[in-house]
Formats: C-alpha cells, structure tokens, sequence
C-alpha cells in the first residue's frame, strides 16, 4: 500500500506547489476533509478556507484557498483554485488597501458588470482578511 | 539611370527601416520567452478543468441540467467574442483569426442568426468594422492592463455571464490563436457557452466512479462560471504569446527584405556612379582629342 499520493495545487497562473504527502485536508464545501493514500475518487467544490499538507504527521505548508475544486483519482489529489497563496505571503494591509482600492473603482464605473466584480473582489478580500487575521 | 541622390536617399531611408524592424524582432524575441512561459503555465489549468468537466457531464442526469450546460432549444441569438492584439506589425496574426470569425459569422447570418460581436483587442474592432460594424456591441482594449492577469479575464467573463443571465445570447463562440511555436500560430474556435456542443458524445469516457461533494448538478453549476473566465484567460495568454511569435517572424522577414533591397539599391548606385565616371571621362578625353 502505498504510504503517500501526489498533490498539486493549481492556480490559472501557476503551480503552487507539487509533491508528495502523507495527508491533506482540504476545506471542502460541506466541511473539512482528509485526504489520505488511496481514498476513492471524488470530486468536491472548496469553500474559503486553508488547506494544510502533512508529512511525517506535522503540518508541512499551509494554503489559504478561495474557491475551486478537488478532485482525487488515480491516487493523485488535484485542487483547482483561482485564487489561492501561502498562508505566509499574507499581509492584512495588502488586504485592506484592495478593499479600498476596489471601492474606489467600483464608485467610479457605472457599468453593471463591472460593479458585480468589485463586489466580489471586495467581498473575497473580506472572508481572506476574517479567516487568516 | 536615376539620380544618385535619389538613390542614397532611398538606401539611407531602407537602412533605417531596417534598424527598426530588426530592434522589433529583438523586443518580440525578448517578450516571446515570457509570454511563452505564461500561456504555458496556465495550460495545466484548462487541461484540469476540462478533464473535471468530462467527468461530471457524463455523471449528470443531462434531461433536469441547466441551459448554461446543455444549451437551450432555440439557438437563435449568438455571441463572437473575438480576442486579438492591440498592435499591428505581426504579421498575418491577427488576419487568421478574424477571417475564421468572418466566415463564420458570415455562416450564422446567412442561417437568420442574430449574432452579436464582441471584441477583445483593438485589432478586431479594426478587421470587422467595415462588414459588421452594426454587430459589434463593444470592444475591450488590452493595452490598458500593465499585465494580463486571471482578474482581467475575470472581469471580461463577468460581464459575459450577466448578458448571458440577461438573456442577451444563447451561445457564445470564443476565437483566439493557439500558440504552437514561434512561426505557427493557428487560429481556433471554441465554444464556452453552453458547456456541451450540438452533438457531443457524453457517454463516459473512463470508467471511473467519483463521490461528488455537494451533488453533481450542484458542481457544475459552479464549473461554468469559472471555465469561462479561466477559457478567456488561457485565450489571453495564448494570444499574446503568439503575436509576440508572429511579430517576430514578420520582423526576420522584413529585416532579410531590407538588406536584400539595399544590396540590389546598392548595386544600382554603384553602376550609376562608374557610368558617370565613365561618361565623364569619355568628355575629357575627347576634349583633350579635340585640341
């Protein structure tokens, strides 16, 4: 049996990161899960939350992702997230001055696509700032 | 036999074209390597999504599916969203990728499709205004970005899905240029909206058996939204690694076309001014005979 499985972690801009590992659990839609070697195959929507990877039994890195998928097969877990970084690249005033800087554009445009996005982007940098501060 | 300062002039003009067409193959030689890395880097990506999307499409009771994914009955009003370069000088780059989406569009009206044109890029506003100006509902400069990121995409996505809710279209055709290597580009035509083309085959294409978290509808429905904007993106990328690759084809063969006009312009005021040497000799020694 096999002692650990392949993880990557994938943003639209690139791997964040890529290895093997005893165990990762992921926040998933419906709650936390653990990902240990050969689970079954799944595929599970992630809500914003962090994602730790284990090895030897101790948390080797941690991830705060936003949005996105999971899916494990083949033992080999692959998340899917489009917005997702090292829990220590986290800097609350990075945070705080986008939520002003979106508020400022959103103030600014009239156009309704463009102020659902700012709304969004706002609302993501909240729940980052709640969850990791 | 032209005038010898008609052609220094001509061959000094040649000559400056040419420092700049080889400085452009230079910057495009430069930006390629990155753009190259970036529409790379972001091909795992789509890859993923795709394989997911399979996944669930074949899972999913297709009868109860929303119209995003299976497409509705009447598939009258259609969206082009055309993605070129903002620039010009590379070559037949942007020229591949509207005349796919002419010829289609053409298709579609010819059908009594109403088609609504978006254009992503100056260049394609350029290329279709004079046959369809009527059609084209707005166009998005890439320029304005310093750097073409995932929140771009996002936000032209965006506005896509609210037409879309709006019920402004029914299907959405995205072209853009699948970056091979740097001397090939080839343009493409993918559909994002609905998820499932006329006729494809969603029987399962492996037999593996997944647990979905929450339900399959419940996942696809949330697959949509983000493989638009992560299709746009990687269009994006694509396309700006090839127009640095065209533009930097294009800039080769006009440096190689400089220097061969300036041999052969060379060669011309070379004969021109031994044939004036000569002309003038042939005065003074027959003026000298003459004496």
């Amino acid at each position: 049996m096999d002692k650990n499985f392949l993880f990557d972690l994938i943003t639209p801009s690139k791997n964040l990161i890529s290895g093997d590992f005893d165990m990762v659990v992921v926040p998933g839609e419906e709650g936390d899960f653990g990902i240990l070697p050969n689970h079954s195959n799944l595929i599970s929507q992630i809500r914003p939350g962090v994602l730790n990877t284990y090895k030897n039994n101790k948390i080797d890195k941690s991830f705060f992702i936003y949005s996105g998928f999971a899916e494990f097969s083949n033992n080999q877990l692959i998340v899917l997230s489009e917005t997702a970084f090292d829990v220590n690249d986290f800097k609350l005033n990075n945070y705080k001055d986008s939520i002003s800087e979106y508020e400022k554009l959103k103030n600014q445009t009239k156009v309704e696509s463009e102020i659902i996005f700012f709304e969004k982007k706002i609302e993501e940098a909240n729940t980052i700032i709640e969850i990791l501060k | 036999m032209a005038n010898l300062k008609e052609l220094r002039d001509r061959i000094n003009s040649v000559q400056s074209t040419k420092k700049i067409t080889s400085a452009m193959k230079l910057v495009a030689g430069a930006r390629l390597k990155k753009a190259q890395t970036e529409a790379e880097s972001s091909r795992p990506y789509v890859n993923k999504m795709q394989t997911i999307i399979d996944n669930v499409t074949s899972n999913v009771n297709m009868e109860n599916a929303p119209a995003i994914i299976k497409g509705k009955e009447n598939n009258k009003n259609h969206l082009i969203i055309i993605m070129t370069s903002d620039r010009g000088l590379c070559g037949g780059f942007n020229t591949a990728i509207t005349k796919l989406a002419k010829n289609k569009i053409k298709n579609l009206l010819n059908s009594n499709k109403i088609v609504k044109i978006l254009c992503v890029g100056k260049k394609g506003q350029d290329h279709l205004k004079r046959e369809f100006n009527d059609l084209i509902i707005d166009s998005i400069p890439i320029s304005g970005q310093k750097k073409i990121d995932y929140e771009f995409a996002a936000k032209i996505s965006n506005k896509i899905l609210l037409m879309y809710e709006n019920e402004e279209f029914d299907i959405a055709h995205i072209f853009f240029s699948l970056f091979k290597s740097a001397i090939k580009q080839e343009a493409q035509l993918k559909q994002i909206i609905p998820v499932l083309e006329d006729g494809q085959d969603i029987s399962k294409k492996d037999d593996a058996i997944y647990d979905y978290e929450p339900e399959e509808e419940e996942v696809l429905k949330n697959l949509v939204p983000q493989n638009v904007a992560i299709q746009i993106f990687s269009g994006l990328l694509e396309n700006a690694a090839g127009e640095q690759g065209a533009r930097m084809t294009a800039m080769d063969n006009a440096t190689r076309n400089a220097g061969e006009l300036i041999d052969s312009l060379t060669l011309n005021y070379n004969r021109s001014r031994q044939a004036q040497i000569t002309k003038e000799l042939i005065e003074v020694i027959s003026g000298a005979e003459a004496v």
